[in-house]
């Protein structure tokens, strides 16, 4: 561009480069103030939870009413601070400390505002309110929370789940359960299953009916949850879902649970699981479940699997014959003999015999 | 020694963890309960603590910064002069192997988290009152 020709185009780009400087130097000064506010408000935060956090240990350490006092005697933001202080504590303590905290949580509503908050528009005010409730470990919030497993929100739905957790109250175990369906919450199926493994034992009505769902994704958190659990009852609906069930999840799950749960019954059924021709995760499953049976019946086929072409699935069998005591012991010796290599029997020795030599010998098993 | 009050000579009992919050419990219900106490945030500082001023008690988190807890008690159980040292694993790990670790390793007691102070109390006056 010739400037002289053309004085209007050379305003222009000088009116262009000014506003640019003008708007980078706004955006600085933007970030700069930004921060500068970010950093007092932290500040302020810190100093504000320090001030409230001995008073909250206090009342943790026992029945401090000064404390109490001084906590419930706090404005509106230092109150804020002092209701996450207490929460933070109360996820780390049980017991008559735990009662405390709850008991300070009432007394500052902040119990009543959280079961409020749970219908609020926030996604955060209902995850913070959720898990408030859970700590309290108070059943009477377990239907409130059982309501949110079906929330909008999928961060909302996890922190509900893991607030039922807390509670472990197992009346909300088929609702629970049922969060697990792919056409429900969809909840992550481990994430599920400790959930209900919290609640104990008396959950096997809705475990049952959990193995006989018509939803995949159902029948194997039943299928983990029954192995875990111990749920020795479930033995007979777990091997109709290793026989015959549509899902391959399902049967694998099935296979562990029965390791766990089963007994010599199951090894036959295991065995076949584990043969040529079956899908590779049923086999891996039912080679680990023959080594939790803890019986001599399982030795057979597991050392057939030690020389299998799917070297994971040797290695699994070599861990089950292992965990099979002195004659699967004495099977890997064998076998490691026979093939002379970094087989998995020779690498399964080798390893036990490092681990035993890093045990304190007080505390070493048997062979 | 009681709950409520140490003896003459109050029992010295280290408690080290990096969570504040449990720190300062911890710290807050023994010095309730009468015993001199010693503070630590990470494993090298509870390490170096217990081996100036050899504790009755000494309460483990076992996952800790520079020195996990369990690197803590192994060495404390390979030094003669700290064989005096009562040992409190506070840790989260609640699986039956980790617990069997725990006293495999040399642990006189395993407390698993989210835990009851007063119960803490109550175990560390019962490791003093079988001391030799």
């Amino acid at each position: 561009v010739n400037a002289s020709a053309d004085p209007i185009g050379r305003h222009v780009i000088v009116a262009a480069v000014l506003v640019v400087a003008c708007a980078a130097i706004g955006l600085a000064v933007a970030t700069i103030v930004g921060r500068f506010v970010r950093l007092r408000r932290e500040r302020a935060e810190a100093a504000r939870l320090d001030r409230v956090r001995p008073l909250v240990v206090r009342v943790a350490g026992g029945d401090d009413a000064e404390a109490r006092d001084a906590l419930l005697a706090f404005g509106r933001r230092d109150r804020e601070t002092a209701q996450l202080a207490v929460a933070n504590m109360l996820a780390k303590v049980r017991g008559g400390a735990a009662d405390e905290l709850v008991g300070l949580l009432e007394q500052m509503s902040a119990v009543s505002a959280a079961v409020d908050d749970l219908t609020s528009r926030s996604a955060v005010r209902r995850a913070r309110a959720a898990r408030l409730l859970g700590l309290t470990r108070d059943p009477q919030h377990a239907r409130r929370l059982v309501a949110l497993l079906a929330d909008r929100d999928g961060t909302v739905r996890i922190v509900a789940l893991g607030a039922i957790e807390m509670l472990g109250d197992p009346g909300s175990a088929r609702e629970v359960l049922a969060a697990a369906s792919a056409r429900g919450a969809a909840l992550p199926a481990m994430e599920v299953a400790e959930t209900l493994l919290a609640m104990g034992t008396t959950i096997g009505p809705a475990l049952f009916d959990g193995l006989a769902d018509g939803d995949p994704a159902v029948r194997h958190v039943a299928a983990v949850v029954a192995g875990l659990g111990l749920f020795h009852s479930a033995a007979e609906p777990l091997r109709r879902l290793l026989a015959d069930d549509p899902s391959l999840v399902v049967r694998a799950a099935s296979a562990t649970a029965l390791g766990r749960v089963g007994d010599e019954r199951d090894v036959d059924a295991l065995a076949a699981a584990t043969a040529t021709g079956q899908p590779r995760l049923l086999r891996h499953a039912a080679a680990a479940a023959l080594g939790e049976q803890g019986r001599p019946q399982p030795l057979a086929p597991l050392e057939g699997l030690l020389d299998d072409g799917d070297r994971r699935l040797a290695e699994i069998a070599a861990a089950a014959l292992e965990r099979l005591g002195p004659p699967g012991l004495a099977i890997l010796a064998r076998a490691a003999e026979r093939t002379r290599g970094p087989s998995p029997a020779a690498w399964t020795l080798a390893r036990r015999e490092l681990v035993r030599h890093r045990t304190p010998p007080e505390s070493r098993t048997a062979p | 020694m009681t709950e409520e009050g140490a003896s003459a000579t109050p029992a010295s009992v280290l408690i080290a963890d990096d969570d504040r919050d449990i720190r300062d419990l911890v710290a807050f219900k023994l010095e309730q309960a009468g015993f001199d106490v010693l503070v630590a945030s990470d494993g090298a500082d509870a390490l170096e603590a217990i081996r100036q001023r050899q504790p009755a008690v000494a309460i483990l988190d076992v996952m800790m910064p520079r020195l996990s807890g369990m690197d803590v008690l192994s060495a404390v159980r390979a030094e003669p002069a700290l064989q005096g040292v009562r040992v409190i694993l506070l840790t989260a790990r609640s699986r039956d192997v980790d617990v069997d670790v725990g006293f495999a390793s040399g642990a006189d007691d395993y407390v698993i988290k989210p835990f009851s102070p007063r119960e803490l109390l109550h175990r560390v006056n019962s490791l003093l009152s079988r001391s030799p």
